[in-house]
């Protein structure tokens, strides 16, 4: 007659089972330094990267220098501000930057390689969280280029064309405590700008449809502003804007007809842009990749 | 004359023009005044004689007095849209590698470029037609329910305007495939699209630049075919801030729409002899 051996089998240890994963591979690449070395590797192999990096710089010194020069001050004096309007490439150099903040997700959609990623790392969030923190060591560098380069420009442009110290306007320095707040808030302006970017790709996957998103969603702001009369409207349309009111910080001069005061206009940027952000996290998290 | 009844167009006129309410007769006074009797208008005054200028720039006194053309500001949210679908009508055939297939079903490489041009040229512009005439509809309908004042004008104008921005659309759309076409990769090609033409435009109608830079950036870019969207004549008599913050564009409409398609036409030669000479 047979008998049936019963094995004693030891009670899995949910602990032990823990303990097993968190010292697996894909546990350990899903540590916050190990994603930040992986994210790292991947846009420094990208050959496109550095271009569109030099481009962006470029790009807003240029525009800067364009508008700079196409300024002048006749000698009754004007109503112009200075450093606002020597930071004015800022607004061309962020749609390079859109671009570099989307390819940093969408081009791993694109080419399939975020199931690869995914599977190395399966804690999306600190994807995203890798990807931000190189999206903003990225562009960190390139916006104070940047910026610098068009206070420059400025500082040797404008006082050839009448803004002079007779009027009024002194040349650019860094040691006046509002030009200082423009320069250091238009560099936050340009990661705020790509951290937004890279919420909404993150959301969209697609690079195109995410870029058409992001500059739609800065674009409309203003230019509906710019057409209808109704003050109230346009008023509030100024204060939600991201571009609208991200701009505020660049202002120097007539400070009480702004909408919001410099650093609350920053602030709803960087609202916007940790929208973006948790709205991304939140459909990676949720969604099949 | 226009609005008369209501204190005047207030056209910037020197002298003393026509103000509200009636006057008495010019002849006796001297001084300038319109009054009305048996259906009949006289208006007198001294100085010149100049027409309204519409726009958001209103009468010299008054408030801005919009026309359907600013309506149709939303134009450029509609082009950015449809430059993601020509975008991807392209793009997407050499992601997925369909490239292959379609090449080699129509060996004839400047026909599949014609085709798809042709195709999405025609969907750009039905949908910018639909979209345009129902924007229109709808916001002088509002306008009306509002009882704001919506500056006329003339039939013609506002079928150009119509027709105009929808071909703007169909144009730019067939743009952004010939620049897919060339750089083969989505976001270059939507990139360099909204840099060339919404960018200017929007820098231009913002303000963000001096005027001067501002009409340069509209007669040399492809953003040169929103001028399609001018509805109210620039008058030299009249002294105002012409510039494309108040609606005026530096070219007149349908030269701004040649521009826009002669950046189109080079655009798609390149990719036509890219198509043909690379290996796709």
């Amino acid at each position: 007659m047979s008998q049936t051996v019963r094995v004693a089998r030891p009670e899995p240890d949910p602990k032990a089972g823990r303990a097993v994963y968190q010292s697996s591979a894909a546990a350990r690449g899903s540590r916050f330094p190990n994603a930040l070395h992986a994210e790292w590797t991947k846009v420094r192999s990208l050959p496109g990267t550095f271009w569109l990096l030099i481009a962006a710089a470029v790009l807003t010194v240029g525009v800067s220098a364009a508008a700079v020069a196409a300024s002048t001050c006749p000698g009754g004096g004007c109503q112009t501000d200075q450093a606002k309007l020597s930071l004015s490439g800022v607004q061309a150099g962020q749609a390079v930057i859109v671009i570099i903040a989307v390819l940093a997700i969408s081009g791993e959609y694109s080419s399939g390689m975020i199931r690869i990623t995914l599977a190395a790392m399966p804690r999306r969030l600190t994807v995203l969280a890798a990807k931000a923190t190189l999206v903003f060591a990225l562009v960190l560098p390139v916006a104070v280029a940047s910026v610098l380069g068009s206070m420059l420009v400025g500082r040797l442009i404008l006082p050839v064309h009448g803004f002079t110290a007779a009027p009024g306007y002194p040349p650019l320095s860094l040691e006046s405590g509002s030009v200082l707040r423009a320069t250091c808030g238009s560099v936050l302006y340009l990661v705020l700008i790509g951290l937004l970017s890279l919420g909404i790709a993150t959301a969209v996957r697609e690079s195109a449809v995410a870029i058409g998103v992001v500059l739609g969603l800065l674009y409309v702001f203003p230019v509906v502003t710019a057409v209808i009369a109704d003050e109230h409207w346009q008023r509030h349309l100024e204060q939600i804007g991201p571009m609208t009111a991200g701009l505020n910080i660049q202002a120097t001069t007539n400070l009480n007809i702004l909408t919001l005061t410099p650093w609350q206009g920053l602030g709803v940027l960087a609202a916007w842009a940790a929208g973006s952000l948790l709205l991304g996290g939140a459909i990676l998290h949720f969604r099949d990749a | 004359m226009l609005g008369v009844g209501g204190g005047g167009g207030g056209p910037a006129t020197p002298g003393p023009g026509v103000s509200g309410g009636g006057a008495p007769p010019a002849a006796a006074s001297g001084l300038g005044g319109y009054h009305q009797s048996a259906g009949q208008l006289t208006v007198s005054g001294s100085g010149d004689i100049s027409p309204v200028i519409g726009g958001p720039l209103g009468s010299s006194s008054g408030p801005p007095e919009l026309t359907t053309t600013d309506y149709l500001t939303g134009a450029f949210l509609g082009l950015i849209a449809v430059a993601a679908v020509a975008t991807m009508f392209m793009t997407a055939e050499y992601r997925r590698r369909l490239i292959r297939t379609t090449l080699t079903a129509s060996p004839l490489r400047g026909r599949v470029l014609a085709a798809k041009a042709i195709v999405i040229g025609s969907v750009a512009f039905l949908a910018g037609l639909v979209a345009v005439s129902c924007a229109a509809v709808i916001d002088t309908d509002v306008a009306d329910h509002r009882g704001d004042f919506v500056f006329p004008v003339s039939w013609t104008t506002e079928l150009r305007v119509i027709l105009g921005t929808a071909a703007l659309v169909a144009a730019a759309a067939v743009l952004t495939l010939a620049v897919a076409t060339i750089v083969r990769r989505s976001a270059p090609a939507i990139t360099l699209v909204i840099v060339t033409v919404v960018v200017p435009y929007f820098l231009s109608v913002t303000g963000a630049v001096p005027a001067g830079v501002a009409n340069w950036l509209l007669r040399i870019t492809p953003a040169a075919g929103f001028a399609l969207q001018q509805s109210t004549p620039a008058y030299y008599q009249v002294q105002a801030p012409y510039s494309p913050a108040t609606g005026f564009y530096p070219l007149a409409p349908w030269t701004g729409f040649a521009v826009l398609c002669a950046w189109t036409v080079l655009a798609l030669a390149a990719a036509a002899y890219l198509l043909r000479r690379r290996d796709a």
